[in-house]
């Protein structure tokens, strides 16, 4: 075997164990135990066959839009406040929070205040190495929104769009989820405190106390990724919330009305319904604005 | 010259099969897009998925919202995927279809286009969802095993045969059509 011979056949074995290697890393697939795929091995476990879903917080603002809300910049997260995040954590909860009040801003038509925390959470996004999202063609499209017609809700849209777009890429899971988390509890600071009476057959007040779903999703979502002491850290820290979703009832709807669907549509929900009563919904609004003052680093 | 034949072999054998197990999930985004009047929801997702597995998707619906559900999956799988999906409240199994149909009629199957009349042409099929009350879903998605083959000869080291993909849940919203839930 001449000196090239050699050479080919090293190279040939050290590419082999490089695509072993490649499959390996990836976290998502699999089933309980060992599998081999293509005499391959790979780790899996309960946890990446199970998704939950969080919604973003423009969910939660489109369906108080017609609520007859005041907009109020008294809720929003103080622009200081960015100057305070050091560490990954709080940049990323900071950055959930900052996406959370430029989404309310723009759902409300607030143009000004929505441009200004266009700047927070694009500067922000340097910090947390999501730079690449704000593109020059966004931060134009936001410059010229006054003269435009292309609205500052869909904007903002397509920002966190391109944001997740960018943290699933580049799996970034616990990014996503600390930034999910942040973006939950501002929304919901937000309703609670632009919502000054209670009124049991309030919509919002109902939309307040549905949050119960979300919020067992975003735990459980945050539980499978505990090892990471960000989340685990943050999972205690929202404890008090959990222990008030946990006591709302959930009860069973008697006589549901009959309801007639769209054509092809199919009906879900209206057999049961979450209740919240005005003292939880009250302990609820105290916790929560707690909660998110921490989790800002809010001075109150 | 041994050693470089079976290096050779070993690396033209195995390396289109490793390279066919990877991938991820970007060029599924294409799918992710509103779909007028309805608008793009962010708890779409996809997940990579590995054949003879369940996988699942909790998907919160909220009151005052229409939603739509679509699904794509990789090209590997070859429309073998069962769906079903449970509404957590009444804990009824709202769909269960498999990823393509004998038919391929409207609502038969999850994954495969069928032939619109109305419009002259393939749509991809949807689900359409009227939540009553806020619920929650239970996506199952089950991704058939593929076929083992089985040696007579003791001898040889039986391997799973395995495939893996990308499986995506599109979610689109609207503020709901029925005037007494706006």
């Amino acid at each position: 075997m001449n000196n090239y011979t050699k050479i080919f056949a090293i190279i040939l074995l050290m590419i082999i164990p490089i695509f072993f290697n490649s499959c390996k890393s990836d976290d998502n697939s699999g089933n309980n135990g060992k599998d081999t795929i293509n005499g391959n091995t790979t780790d899996i476990t309960d946890d990446n066959l199970i998704t939950y879903l969080i919604p973003s917080p423009k969910d939660m603002f489109a369906l108080i839009r017609n609520e007859k809300l005041a907009f109020s910049s008294d809720v929003l997260n103080p622009k200081t406040n960015i100057d305070k995040y050091l560490d990954t954590k709080t940049k990323e909860v900071g950055f959930g929070i900052y996406s959370a009040d430029l989404a309310y801003t723009a759902a409300f038509k607030q143009t000004n205040e929505a441009t200004e925390y266009f700047k927070i959470v694009r500067n922000l996004s340097d910090k947390i190495g999501l730079s690449a999202v704000f593109t020059e063609s966004l931060v134009k499209r936001v410059n010229h929104i006054p003269e435009n017609k292309d609205s500052l809700l869909k904007v903002t849209n397509d920002t966190f769009y391109d944001i997740v777009r960018f943290l699933e890429e580049n799996d970034r899971k616990s990014s996503l989820s600390l930034i999910s988390v942040g973006g939950w509890i501002e929304s919901l600071y937000i309703v609670v405190n632009i919502t000054k009476t209670y009124n049991e057959n309030d919509p919002t007040i109902q939309l307040i106390a549905d949050q119960k779903n979300v919020f067992e999703n975003l735990i459980l979502s945050l539980e499978q990724r505990q090892n990471d002491v960000n989340i685990k850290t943050v999972i205690e820290e929202l404890n008090p919330i959990k222990e008030i979703y946990d006591k709302l009832e959930v009860v069973k709807i008697e006589n549901p009305d009959q309801v007639k669907a769209s054509k092809n549509q199919i009906i879900v929900g209206g057999t049961t319904k979450i209740v919240m009563t005005k003292e939880q919904f009250l302990q609820l609004k105290r916790t929560i604005t707690d909660v998110r003052n921490k989790l800002a680093l809010n001075d109150v | 010259m041994k050693l470089l034949k079976i290096t050779l072999i070993l690396f033209i054998t195995q390396l289109p099969l490793f390279v066919s197990a990877q991938g991820d999930c970007s060029d599924f985004f294409k799918y992710r897009k509103p779909e007028v009047p309805y608008e793009y929801n962010d708890q779409s997702s996809s997940a990579m998925c590995v054949t003879g597995n369940n996988y699942e998707f909790i998907l919160p619906l909220n009151k005052g919202k229409d939603y739509r559900l679509k699904f794509y999956a990789a090209a590997v799988f070859n429309n073998q995927v069962r769906f079903k999906i449970i509404d957590q409240s009444s804990h009824q199994t709202i769909l269960d279809l498999p990823g393509e149909s004998g038919t391929g009629a409207q609502g038969t199957c999850v994954l495969k286009d069928y032939f619109d009349e109305d419009t002259n042409k393939e749509i991809h099929p949807a689900f359409d969802f009227f939540p009553v009350t806020s619920t929650t879903l239970k996506i199952i998605i089950e991704v058939l095993p593929l076929k083992q083959e089985v040696s007579t000869d003791p001898n040889v080291k039986m391997q799973v045969k395995q495939d893996r993909g990308c499986i995506t849940v599109v979610v689109l919203d609207k503020p709901t059509s029925n005037s007494s839930f706006k």
